[in-house]
């Protein structure tokens, strides 16, 4: 793992000493490189994952993720170019120190073998992603959005940090390798039950869960297209990725437990969505859209069956790139407009064409058209929620119906219609938001080819 | 001041608390403590004003009840043990009187009032070592005779020290003010974990100072005193701001940052003691210092203020101090979480 | 057998050509919509290749595999189910898309995105023929939802139109609910069966399949455009009328049909869904025929009429008889595109008018058009011996032969006369009489693509259905013997609703405006069925997102209870301890409380 991590260090070193009219080509360049190192660690011939140290090891799950990752650096690089670039060189530097940390940071997190290093990691995104929110983020909410992104995820973390340590003390070791084997069934009992609770509510705080999400529609539509993206990419799935590490050791109580969760979420999913369909704000959609879908993926990881768990692996994947496009696309829209209201935006199809395509294919892969890797996520998640109670195909197709709806909308508003006089003297896309948007897409298209590649330890 | 009356005021301050951590007698151990006391008292005047004077005649009269409190448990002591030498306090209400004498001094709640107020009062070099080498003193002392003191006592004063330390700092825009709550939250984690492992509170207060002597110096550099003062640095020292960041998020306890370190542990030692909901709400109710720590890293780096324009070019020019300490102050105040499995050899 | 795979997938890479060439500087050149129609001709003809082989060695069908992969004991594959249906759709899909791509190059010519709108067309093309030859469910639903947004695409090509955009918008919306049940089928199978290939899945057959049928037997309704999900179809007319003729007649919105024609192993042992395919069939039949009686828009009469010829065939389905519905969905495929290719046609030589009342004695300046639309119109109503009689007569007789409920029958019956009615309102208001459009418009029908395309599909429209139904061998066994009164009912029928509309129409020609009936209120407002269900429940659904979701739960209660709640506590808490007075006296005392306090506790 040292050879993504100390690489990732290293690109800190380089931007600071690289020229200021190299240093976007020479980190992006590096990213690219990293992301490019890492991909060989797909090759997972056994079922355990790959054990390369005490400290890190990566397998079926975290490596999707940990790609993902180092995949999206060199795509926020590309995306933040343009918003940044009224700013001093210090400045630019310092960003792109602080994207670099949150690269650091989420390798570290998903690598890790020891839980408590998790955590330590878990919270450290923290600090670079809270200061990329409120540093750069553009309107003045964006300091109550920090507040509140920082707040929550702490709020839900201490009493996991409690309980790790607890777990420590009880089984001697928070090692992930071993853990599983050691591991005796928790009894029912009140204790146990706050003992769950402690555990998963950091990461539902951080999937989010519907009801403690409100952190989420604030620092996304608050955070420069960088934080959106990373926040919508990994953050969210950093929740997934936990709650699928620690259920392991809650073995029996989950299935009582997630009861509540899972009625939260369905009916928090169907929420949400209904809210996507009255926004104006098109970050804010799009954040909301993260939100809905996430539930989904807590509801497959509480049904803990390996049929959800690749679901949830897969929508995970799939949602991390397609929400990140979505960001990346309204970035672009909103440094011509100005203005993240949608209708401001209208008929956009007819000035800039090739947009539009990139538009119409993240609506498509959002709204979990086949053969997208979202819709092997959201399938699998329906059929084991289907398993689970027939009752739930209600909300998951209602959901699925709302996503549809609201997608279109979106697609509809912002770049059907006639094109409004204000836009006419927009710039065309450049080749970098292109090439960003391809970026997106390509490995969504190629990954539907192979989806096992993102079907998680269970496969 | 003349310097050497200065340095000699500060020798008597030094020798004051190491006479107090060396002495294994209780009344030369309160002399020390009572010549440290002595001694602060023209440092705390040291810019005379009458706020510096209040201060001073404010600090005076608490540490000098403190004094007399632990006087008179010492002469119980002796009474009742017919000894001077400090080893446990085998009676209930000579333990309770020293302890109650101790965290006078060192500002913990119920008997904090004095902190923030005195610590206002004074320069920004009085209010560092006020918070800082003053406590020295008597956790030695509270080190010693830990054993022998109620268990509940310590941890219903060092909670609410942590509560009183958050919420008294939300209401308050003088960064001194704050600082001291926020050294009254510190001591609270200190006094709870002191019964179950004192070398873990001598760590504590190790990075505590570490961290809060960084602070202080990043504050004298600029002579700011409120958040104000604060918001304005930006364009003045640039750098330093984004280091009072690090640091202060230090100081709240944030991982991967120094902070993290001692909370942890003090986290682990009372969950192998069988204590969940303590260190729980503990780390909860330390968030609220965090929250207002982040109203200061707000106002000093994460935003730009509105300034004049002849201001925006003060970063250009060279700072004429030379801050020799504050760098490693810095980087062992902000970077020295992965040392944690050394410090195995604390437990 | 490996020609009919190889010739199959001959015909999908033709097709998928034309689209790899987009990044070429051949998809700039003005010839590229003449490539495409070049292809789709080509394709056609290697089409045509497996299904006379099939016909003539009368195999039940070609299955081929390609592994995709393998989850625990779920095999996923790609593959590809050549028999009756499938062999005998994709040319008829194909050559009625040859046409209308044709009649395209002449509609669309001074379109600037022609290019972009063969490539569309192209793409529903590819999608159609991966729903029809799918023997997976995955990838049926590929081809599904493929057809679905090519539809969401074409409907709205001008997308400058609030309209165009609102018709797409609800095209999808209303498949999507469909879909909803085409998923939980999918979730269903894989549960039950724990497969999703076609054949698997008859072979275990699981018990009480009734929920996935009904499942399907939804996804169905959304995208055959069936009573409740119906009126997206009308309004999908927005979009240019190649599309109208391609997508909303022939092809897509016949997948549902399709889908259900696929599943009738599971679908004849459940009466449940039978019956309820039934009554869904009817009513949609009756009540579109009766919506189309009094609509004045060409391209919406015929709409209608579609619908109702699709109520046909889920009443077909209903009555077990699935390979007389697929009859039914080839046949009808030729002479309902010709009729929009005709609309087309005439909207186009009056510069773009839609309305009947404003048209009128056609048949003297388009003479072609006019043959064209008379032929499609009888072909419609079952003339004998064009093609629609080859398909509708026999579902007729075989629904009366039929132990079904004559609730069902009586409707389809009214429903079938109507057909006749409506066709004689296009007739005699569109080509009969006097012009009413304006004088000075030039009408020029005398283009190659548009005659070629017409003329084409007017022989499909006459002979399709004898050929096909005398060349492929029946499945399911014809009724021998019937009661003369039965024989001649359809045809009976057909002949009172020419002869009703016929008369009504010559009475009314000259009667003066009189306030409309609640009859006719009914049918020109469709039912007042978009009125209520296009109003209320999305202004519900609105409503309750705004007030509910938005403004009760997450402005209000959520922000209150955990943010803003900690935060007002934190806010009386720091206020309250906060003693801000600096009095020395106030220390003392609380020196002495605490102190108290303390020894009190510990002694």
């Amino acid at each position: 793992m040292l050879k993504i991590i100390m690489p990732t260090a290293m690109l800190i070193p380089l931007t600071w000493l690289s020229n200021s009219s190299t240093m976007w080509i020479n980190i992006t360049m590096h990213g690219f490189i990293i992301s490019l190192i890492s991909l060989p660690l797909l090759n997972q011939p056994l079922d355990t994952g790959l054990n390369f140290s005490l400290l890190f090891f990566s397998d079926q799950l975290s490596t999707p993720l940990l790609i993902l990752t180092t995949w999206l650096f060199p795509l926020m690089l590309m995306a933040s170019q343009h918003h940044l670039s009224q700013e001093s060189v210090t400045r630019k530097k310092s960003y792109v120190t602080m994207l670099i940390l949150l690269q650091l940071f989420l390798i570290m997190t998903f690598t890790a073998t020891e839980l408590i290093l998790l955590y330590i990691m878990f919270e450290a995104t923290l600090i670079p992603t809270m200061i990329i929110i409120t540093r750069w983020g553009n309107q003045s909410e964006r300091l109550n959005a920090g507040l509140y992104f920082l707040f929550y995820t702490l709020l839900g973390s201490i009493p996991l940090l409690v309980t790790l340590v607890y777990i420590q003390n009880v089984l001697g070791t928070l090692n992930l390798m071993i853990t599983s084997y050691w591991i005796q069934h928790l009894p029912h009992s009140w204790s146990t039950s706050i003992l769950w609770l402690a555990c998963m509510m950091a990461f539902m705080v951080k999937m989010p869960l519907y009801g403690i999400h409100l952190w989420l529609p604030k620092a996304h539509v608050e955070a420069p297209i960088a934080g959106s993206m990373v926040l919508a990419a990994i953050l969210l799935k950093l929740g997934g990725y936990g709650m699928m590490r620690i259920t392991t050791l809650l073995d029996p109580l989950t299935k009582s437990m997630a009861y509540p969760f899972l009625m939260l979420s369905l009916w928090g999913m169907v929420m949400t969505s209904s809210i996507c369909l009255r926004q104006t704000d098109l970050k804010s959609l799009i954040a909301y859209s993260s939100v809905s879908h996430m539930a989904l993926v807590i509801v497959a990881i509480l049904i803990q069956t390996p049929w959800s768990f690749m679901g949830a692996t897969a929508l995970m994947i799939a949602h991390g790139l397609t929400s990140s496009l979505l960001f990346c696309l309204a970035n672009s829209n909103y440094e011509r407009i100005h203005s993240r209201t949608m209708i401001l935006a209208r008929g956009l199809q007819t000035l800039l064409p090739l947009m539009a395509a990139w538009w119409l294919l993240a609506c498509l892969t959002n709204m979990a058209l086949p053969p997208s890797i979202n819709l092997i996520g959201e399938l699998f998640i329906i059929l084991t929620s289907l398993s689970w109670s027939n009752f739930t195909i209600m909300f998951t197709g209602l959901n699925m119906l709302l996503t549809a709806s609201y997608t279109l909308y979106m697609l509809i508003t912002t770049q059907r219609g006639k094109a409004s006089h204000h836009a006419k003297i927009i710039k065309p896309s450049f080749t970098r938001e292109n090439a960003l948007m391809a970026l997106h897409v390509i490995p969504l298209l190629l990954l539907s080819i192979n989806p096992q590649l993102i079907l998680g330890p269970t496969f | 001041m003349n310097p050497l009356i200065f340095s000699m005021i500060l020798m008597t301050l030094m020798l004051g608390t190491m006479a107090t951590m060396l002495s294994s007698n209780w009344l030369l151990a309160w002399m020390g403590l009572e010549m440290n006391m002595l001694a602060m008292i023209p440092i705390l005047t040291m810019n005379s004003n009458p706020r510096s004077t209040e201060a001073a005649t404010k600090y005076f009269l608490a540490q000098s009840t403190a004094s007399m409190l632990l006087m008179m448990a010492i002469l119980i002591n002796f009474m009742l043990s017919g000894q001077w030498t400090i080893t446990k306090l085998p009676n209930v209400v000579t333990s309770s009187m020293a302890l109650a004498a101790l965290m006078m001094k060192l500002g913990l709640a119920p008997f904090h009032f004095w902190v923030p107020e005195v610590t206002q009062g004074t320069s920004l070099i009085s209010g560092a070592i006020l918070l800082t080498w003053q406590k020295l003193a008597p956790l030695s002392i509270l080190y010693q005779i830990i054993p022998s003191i109620d268990i509940n006592l310590l941890i219903i004063s060092g909670l609410l020290s942590i509560l009183v330390g958050g919420w008294g700092g939300l209401n308050q825009t003088q960064l001194r003010k704050i600082l001291a709550y926020s050294s009254i939250a510190h001591m609270g984690w200190m006094l709870i974990i002191m019964p179950y492992n004192p070398s873990l509170t001598i760590l504590n207060l190790v990075i505590y100072i570490l961290m809060t002597l960084s602070i202080f110096m990043i504050l004298m550099n600029n002579y700011s005193t409120s958040t104000s003062t604060l918001s304005l640095l930006w364009n003045n020292t640039p750098m330093m701001m984004i280091m009072l960041m690090i640091t202060l998020l230090s100081l709240g306890g944030l991982p991967p940052l120094s902070g993290f370190m001692p909370k942890w542990l003090i986290i682990y030692e009372l969950t192998k003691n069988d204590n969940i909901i303590l260190p729980a709400s503990m780390a909860m109710f330390a968030l609220l210092n965090l929250y207002f720590y982040m109203r200061l890293i707000y106002s000093s780096s994460l935003t730009m203020f509105p300034s004049t324009n002849n201001m925006k070019m003060k970063w250009q020019f060279t700072n004429p101090k030379y801050l020799t300490l504050l760098s490693p102050l810095i980087i062992l105040s902000t970077l020295i979480l992965p040392l944690t499995p050394t410090l195995s050899i604390l437990e | 057998m490996n020609l009919f795979s190889s010739f199959t997938l001959i015909t999908l890479t033709i097709l998928i050509l034309p689209i790899t060439l987009t990044p070429s500087q051949i998809y700039n050149s003005t010839n590229f919509p003449h490539y495409v129609k070049t292809t789709v001709s080509y394709a056609f003809m290697t089409s045509m290749v497996p299904a006379m082989m099939f016909m003539h060695l009368g195999h039940e069908a070609v299955i081929s595999n390609w592994h995709w992969m393998t989850i625990h004991t779920l095999k996923l594959s790609l593959s590809f189910k050549l028999d009756y249906f499938s062999l005998v759709f994709m040319p008829v899909a194909l050559f009625v898309t040859w046409s209308i791509m044709e009649f395209s190059l002449w509609y669309m010519h001074s379109d600037p995105y022609i290019n972009r709108f063969f490539k569309y067309l192209l793409l529903f093309l590819i999608t159609m023929m991966i729903l029809v030859t799918a023997n997976n469910l995955f990838q049926l639903f590929i081809g599904w939802e493929g057809v679905g947004m090519m539809s969401f695409l074409l409907i709205g090509w001008w997308y400058g139109r609030a309209d165009a955009n609102t018709a797409a918008l609800q095209a999808m919306i209303y498949n999507r609910i469909g879909d909803v049940g085409f998923v939980a089928a999918m979730a269903w199978f894989l549960l039950h069966s724990n497969s999703w290939e076609l054949q698997q899945i008859f072979l275990a057959s699981p018990k009480n399949d009734t929920l996935p049928l009904l499942g399907l037997l939804l996804a169905a309704t959304g995208k055959s455009a069936q009573f409740g999900l119906h009126p997206w179809l009308p309004s999908a007319m927005e979009g240019p009328t190649p599309v109208s003729a391609l997508l909303h007649s022939s092809t897509m919105v016949v997948a549902g049909v399709f889908l259900l024609i696929r599943f009738h192993p599971l679908m004849e042992t459940n009466p449940l869904t039978l019956t309820l395919t039934l009554c869904i069939g009817a009513i949609t039949t009756l009540f579109t025929a009766i919506c189309a009686l009094t609509q004045n828009d060409i391209k919406k009469i015929i709409a209608f009429s579609t619908s109702s010829q699709l109520g046909l065939m889920m009443v077909t389905i209903g009555i077990n008889q699935p390979h007389l519905a697929f009859l039914h969905i080839c046949t009808h495929a030729f002479f309902k595109a010709m009729l929009f290719m005709c609309s087309g046609s005439i909207i186009h030589s009056l510069g773009d008018e839609q309305d009947i009342r404003k048209m009128g004695g056609l048949y003297k300046t388009l003479p072609f058009t006019t043959t064209a639309l008379i032929i499609g119109s009888l072909a419609l109503t079952g003339m004998p011996f064009l093609t629609g009689f080859y398909s509708k007569d026999l579902i007729i007789e075989a629904m009366s032969t039929s132990y079904t409920n004559a609730w069902a029958l009586l409707i389809t019956l009214a429903a079938t006369s109507m057909t006749a009615v409506y066709s004689t309102r296009i007739v005699f208001f569109v080509l009969l009489g006097q012009p009413r459009y304006p004088m000075l418009i030039q009408i020029n029908e005398n283009n190659p693509f548009l005659i070629n395309a017409i003329k084409r599909l007017i022989l499909g429209s006459i002979f399709a259905g004898f050929m096909i139904s005398s060349n492929l061998t029946p499945t399911t066994v014809p009724h021998m013997t019937m009661p003369h009164h039965l024989k001649f009912a359809a045809l009976a029928i057909t002949l009172l609703g020419f002869a009703l509309a016929m008369e009504l129409s010559l009475f009314t020609y000259h009667l003066k405006f009189d306030f409309p009936l609640y009859t006719h209120k009914f049918s020109n407002m469709l039912g007042y069925y978009p009125t209520i269900i296009h109003r209320s429940p999305p202004f519900h659904v609105l409503n309750t997102s705004q007030n509910l979701a938005s403004t009760i739960m997450d402005l209000a209660w959520l922000e209150k209870a955990i943010p803003k709640g900690l935060a007002s506590m934190q806010k009386f808490a720091s206020t309250s301890i906060s003693n801000q007075k600096g009095m020395i006296k106030l220390y003392s005392l609380s020196f002495l409380i605490s102190l108290t306090l303390g020894l009190l506790l510990t002694i």
